[in-house]
């Protein structure tokens, strides 16, 4: 007889799975194991959809190049040595 | 060679500050993202053949440092790994227990978020300045692999080999990392609003 336990996991373990969904890393009994949990657990539905919010906000937040603004000085001592090193390169 | 050292040094001028602002932001690190601008601009001079004018200084000098970057991490996420760092793990147990009981079901108070698609939060400087804060705050080797997550934008299959570590690892530390973020902004931002 098939062990029908093995498919019922907890919301930390369909937590997980929910990230590895969103990253299609699922094999075919992951797939399984947080379908059936989802069934059951409507706070594992609402967090796979905040996971994928905060992953739209990740990936914007790290890939910006612009830093709205709030741009940091770099030292005037260290662009002075990206020069010198630039110079003895020659 | 002449023109080229004349040339990267005023790319030095006007470049390196907004260079070192963004590695500075993606490490949380003032010496390391220091480092990393002086290797760019070393790799630009030495490879400056390379570069037509096909494309922007500005867009050349920061693939070379996103590339930089993502070395570092890995660097970073590769060594925490072999040495399992206590942080790592101390920061594990404390953070599973808060957000779960011992069966593993959500406790009520980690139960409600009000994390929402909202693609205007990060137009808000202030938003900004907590979810920078709450990235700071994660264990080195818990950003190092979300920076990698979303920098590299390669399958995590892909990001494992090359790095030559388990994705079984990979992905508890993207858990745990993304439980912890979702937790900060809740405390840091929707409950202070």
């Amino acid at each position: 007889m098939k062990d029908y336990n093995s498919y019922i996991v907890s919301c930390e373990k369909a937590s997980l799975l929910i990230e590895k969904k969103l990253g299609n890393a699922l094999n075919p009994k992951e797939k399984t194991q947080l379908f059936i949990h989802k069934l059951i657990c409507s706070i594992c539905r609402k967090y796979e959809k905040q996971s994928k919010a905060l992953d739209v906000l990740l990936r914007n937040k790290i890939t910006n190049e612009q830093m709205g603004g709030s741009n940091l000085m770099l030292d005037q001592e260290r662009i002075d040595q990206i020069k010198l090193l630039i110079d003895n390169k020659i | 060679m002449q023109d080229a050292s004349k040339i990267i040094k005023e790319w030095v001028d006007e470049f390196s500050s907004e260079m070192f602002s963004w590695a500075f932001y993606k490490t949380s690190h003032k010496e390391t993202a220091e480092d990393l601008v002086q290797e760019t601009f070393i790799i630009a001079f030495q490879s400056f053949d390379t570069f037509q004018n096909k494309s922007k200084p500005k867009t050349w000098l920061f693939s070379i440092l996103k590339n930089k970057i993502i070395d570092y991490h890995r660097k970073n996420y590769k060594s925490s790994i072999i040495s399992t760092d206590k942080i790592s793990e101390q920061q594990s147990t404390f953070l599973l227990s808060y957000m779960f009981t011992e069966d593993g079901e959500w406790r009520k108070e980690r139960q409600v978020s009000s994390l929402d698609e909202d693609s205007e939060l990060l137009d808000d400087p202030a938003f900004n300045r907590v979810l920078t804060g709450c990235i700071e705050k994660l264990p080195l080797a818990w950003n190092s692999a979300i920076q990698l997550k979303y920098l590299e934008e390669k399958e995590a299959t892909v990001i494992c080999q090359e790095l030559q570590v388990s994705t079984s690892n990979y992905w508890q530390i993207i858990h745990r990392a993304k439980l912890q973020l979702r937790e900060c902004i809740e405390q840091h931002w929707f409950k202070k609003l």
